[in-house]
């Protein structure tokens, strides 16, 4: 009830373009992004007793859009069957004008990552969050969280072809990676 | 299908050795270039109009009818 005023009008505001980057880069499909960026204001606004003072709004607010996202992607997976593979489709056709090449690829590569991979490469690559801040908003433990985010760039630098003077994987350990690029 | 999605799995251990540092730059470039498009994409009405409609509803609620 104490922040609740012009200035925190403002600053909901002022979060909207990030929140809906990182909606849209996770489901892929602008429409439904909006919607759950609409939801998340209005989940915010009315539960702001839930946001301690002081602590991180940002990082508050993407905390309540993943965690709005993943409980409709549940219900959705019991209607539709392969949610994954559309979304990643979806991903790979947002329409897209003047964007370089490589652009276009990384977004289709991107788009065929999983759902848990997307978005702590997101809060972390894209929004700066810290590994332990991107693990508390995701609920996971620091070290999921850092794993995670290894395997997203192993993926992505395979289905990209980049290179580097040295093998990815020198130790031979088991990568884990196939099923995550093949099934684009 | 084994994706891995529940948050909750024991995936913590890292198997996979990073990538190295020069390819991670790469990928972290092009991650902020599309990222940074979405961000600067302009923020539809309809979001400055939800807020405001929030906090009028609230300022109602609270003050009683006028």
């Amino acid at each position: 009830m104490t922040i609740r005023d012009d200035d925190l009008q403002s600053l909901l505001i002022a979060a909207v373009p990030n929140l809906r980057a990182f909606a849209n880069s996770l489901c892929g499909d602008p429409t439904r992004a909006d919607d759950l960026v609409q939801d998340t204001l209005v989940k915010a606004w009315s539960n702001l007793e839930g946001f301690e003072k002081g602590s991180n709004l940002k990082a508050w607010l993407f905390t309540i859009l993943r965690n709005t996202y993943f409980s409709e992607l549940r219900k959705r997976r019991r209607e539709v069957e392969d949610a994954d593979g559309a979304m990643a489709e979806r991903m790979s056709v947002l329409p897209e004008q003047q964007v370089h090449m490589d652009l276009v690829d990384f977004k289709k590569a991107f788009g065929c990552l999983s759902d848990d991979q997307k978005e702590v490469l997101l809060l972390v690559g894209a929004e700066g969050f810290s590994y332990e801040e991107a693990a508390e908003i995701t609920n996971a433990a620091v070290g999921t969280v850092k794993s995670r985010v290894n395997r997203a760039r192993v993926a992505l630098n395979k289905a990209l072809g980049f290179e580097a003077g040295e093998n990815i994987n020198p130790n031979g350990e088991f990568a884990g990676i196939t099923r995550t690029v093949s099934r684009g | 299908m084994g994706t891995g999605s529940d948050p909750k799995r024991g995936d913590a251990v890292i198997t996979q050795a990073p990538l190295p540092v020069e390819l991670q730059g790469q990928i972290g470039q092009r991650l902020r270039e599309a990222y940074v498009e979405l961000i600067n994409e302009p923020v539809p009405d309809r979001f400055v109009d939800l807020l405001q409609k929030l906090k009028q509803r609230e300022e109602q609620g609270q003050g009683g009818k006028s």
